[in-house]
């Protein structure tokens, strides 16, 4: 072949660009409608803490409209995630499996390939009809991984008012690592300091800056502190609950719809009826002792943060609140599971604010589960320890499935069967890992292990660990101020537990 | 009729050895830099992804910089069919090597801080003063054209990467 030949090859190239048709996002939904079978809408509010829900007793009233959900539903009080932030505790949620397993253990990681496939939309069957949709890319990307299984992964642009990317235009068979390549490439990842381009970044930087200047001008009567964005886009959330309220009684039943909202993920922009909605109410986040990994937030800094973070809520919740009752006039009330969540809760205490930290304590890993039942008039509680692992093989419980041997979590109480029932002292666990390797034991991390009342939380493979475990009774202590590992007859026996699970995951992660 | 433009704009093109070694130091300039971010990135990287996941992530980089050279090569070729000659024609190496440096320094500015503008300032005032003996003195141009000669050898292993990443990105998107 001499240059010319090559040269007319790589002509021909667009040729093949031509004839390559990207997987459709939107598949043919290919089994017949039954009827027996319920709905399932999951809807995740991303950083949403437990501890700062009025329904969990918090004493700001951030969720008066998830408080009069509550009524004619199922309470979870001890709810935990699977991680400490979106990949892990998204991941946990979506494959009943821990991140010791699924692997998404890392800012923007994919899970195993081997774990992807095990998603709840998977696990319900091809009868079942699959929504996905994330303001957050990296739920996305999760959701990416389920792609097989879904019937609409809807992109974040279809319910952003912009989000600036193209990688999933052009790129939409490799579109899990494309994305944060462009994100690198134009600048703004959390990861890469800097842009890998110099010059695409100064003109997508211009033009973004623009755009967002615009949108935020044309909404800042609604939105004083700025638009609901992360990463590049820019959304109101409104127009999600818009999207489901229009479209949810058209879909081909039964369904499974997972919605993956931002709020109250910060940055924290509410509307404008909530901002400074709880500024001088009079009530303060308690004190904590510094902790050795406190990021120096100061209390003021933190009570500030806390303030903002509650409005947020309170105008997500408001908008929870609209999209509940609009179903509950709808027919769907009679057919359809709703269940609310969270990923993962948000932390102000100890010098620590967000969720990117080492700590595990409850502020950041115990979040809201609710589940209505069609029909449910009552209010259940349930006290017993759960986790974000347990909704799948629910799902799967509620929609009359087997339970698969790889499912980690349980049926939830009370919806057992007597051959499913519930250990009551069970141990669910809280696991960030994300300086591990993709593979192999962990090495380096911190676990929570939670069973009745008891958390024992274990730092290991740290430098400087100042103590490696901490031990707390919750029902005692709910906030986590007295350290009673070395006090407490039983820690011994937690620690053991511990110990033989995290020797179990290594030698099968290996 | 049309013929006369045509052949006019192609007159006031430089010569393709010198388009090429102008080239090369754009890909020099922006891969450089490319590399060097990904290498920071890369203890992440190697914890996340798998093998093949990285070197399609590197594919990725690499393709976006092959176009991103390309591109800031297109505009200042162009540039030299509409700019009088002896603005950047005569003498393309140099002169255009010192633009693309003085607005490269200028866009790492914007990239890498905003807020010492000082130091940035005065390597501003620096580069200008070395860009005014480069174009004095004859012997300093001739230096740096055989440098840009030179240059395009690496530049072409370079080159050669980027083809290669952008077969690697085609290869994962019809897989």
């Amino acid at each position: 072949m001499n240059r010319r030949d090559f040269l007319k090859l790589m002509a021909a190239l667009p040729l093949v660009r031509l004839s390559w048709q990207p997987r459709p996002v939107t598949h043919a939904h290919n089994a017949a409608a039954n009827d027996d079978q319920p709905n399932f809408l999951v809807l995740l509010f991303d950083a949403l803490s437990a501890k700062h829900a009025s329904l969990y007793g918090y004493p700001r009233q951030t969720t008066p409209q998830m408080e009069r959900f509550a009524q004619h539903a199922t309470v979870y009080h001890a709810h935990y995630t699977g991680g400490s932030f979106t990949n892990p505790g998204t991941a946990s949620l979506l494959t009943g499996a821990y991140p010791w397993t699924h692997r998404s253990m890392h800012l923007y990681s994919p899970m195993l390939a081997p774990q992807a496939e095990k998603n709840f939309y998977h696990a319900l069957g091809d009868n079942y009809y699959g929504v996905g949709y994330s303001h957050n890319l990296i739920a996305t990307n999760l959701l990416y991984q389920c792609l097989a299984d879904l019937d609409d992964l809807k992109m974040p642009r279809e319910l952003c008012l912009a989000d600036g990317q193209w990688s999933d235009k052009l790129f939409f068979n490799d579109y899990d690592i494309a994305v944060w390549r462009e994100r690198n490439f134009r600048g703004g990842g959390a990861l890469s300091t800097y842009a890998t381009s110099i010059f695409y970044y100064l003109f997508h930087k211009e033009q973004w800056i623009n755009q967002r200047e615009k949108l935020e001008a044309q909404y800042e009567e609604r939105f004083p502190r700025g638009l609901p964005r992360l990463n590049d886009q820019i959304f109101i959330l409104e127009d999600a609950i818009d999207w489901l309220r229009d479209h949810l009684p058209q879909l081909p039943q039964p369904f499974i719809v997972y919605f993956h909202f931002l709020p109250p993920h910060p940055p924290h922009c509410p509307s404008r009826e909530f901002v400074d909605l709880f500024k001088n109410d009079g009530w303060v986040l308690p004190m904590k002792p510094e902790h050795p990994y406190s990021m120096d937030y100061s209390i003021e800094d933190l009570r500030t943060n806390a303030a903002e973070y509650d409005e947020y809520i309170a105008y997500a919740d408001a908008e929870f609140g609209r999209l509940v009752d609009h179903i509950h006039q709808s027919s769907l009330k009679d057919n359809t599971y709703l269940l609310l969540t969270s990923d993962h809760g948000e932390m102000f205490e100890r010098g620590i604010w967000g969720h990117w930290t080492e700590t595990l304590y409850e502020e950041l890993t115990r979040i809201p589960l609710l589940i209505r039942a069609p029909g449910q008039q009552e209010r259940r509680d349930v006290h017993t320890p759960t986790s974000a692992v347990d909704v799948l093989p629910t799902l799967l419980h509620f929609a009359g499935r087997p339970i698969p041997d790889w499912c980690e979590g349980h049926v939830l109480p009370p919806y057992q069967t007597p051959d499913e029932t519930a250990d009551t002292e069970r141990s669910v666990f809280v696991v960030d890992g994300k300086f591990n390797a993709k593979r192999g034991p962990l090495q380096i991390g911190t676990v929570a292990m939670v069973k009745g009342p008891y958390k024992l939380i274990h730092y290991f493979g740290y430098k400087n660990i100042p103590k490696p475990y901490e031990m707390y009774n919750l029902q005692k202590d709910p906030e986590e101020l007295n350290d009673i590992y070395a006090t407490s007859p039983l820690a011994a026996d937690l620690q053991e537990e511990l110990a033989a699970k995290l020797h179990r995951v290594s030698r099968e992660g290996q | 009729m049309t013929a006369k433009p045509i052949q006019a704009a192609q007159s006031r093109l430089p010569s393709k050895q010198k388009a090429y070694e102008f080239f090369s130091f754009c890909i020099f300039l922006v891969q450089t830099w490319a590399i060097y971010s990904l290498l920071r990135e890369m203890p992440s990287l190697l914890l996340r992804y798998t093998v093949w996941d990285i070197v399609g992530a590197a594919s990725y980089t690499f393709a976006f910089t092959l176009l991103e050279s390309l591109g800031l090569f297109a505009i200042f070729y162009l540039l030299t069919i509409l700019l009088p000659a002896p603005i950047l024609k005569d003498e393309f190496i140099i002169r255009a090597v010192l633009i693309f440096f003085l607005i490269n320094y200028l866009a790492m500015a914007f990239l890498l801080t905003t807020d010492q503008i000082l130091p940035w300032s005065a390597g501003l005032v620096g580069l200008l003063g070395l860009g005014y003996f480069i174009v004095k003195y004859k012997k300093i141009r001739s230096t740096i054209a055989g440098g840009m000669d030179r240059l395009s050898v690496l530049a072409t292993i370079y080159l050669v990467v980027d083809i290669l990443s952008v077969l690697i990105v085609l290869v994962r998107n019809l897989s």
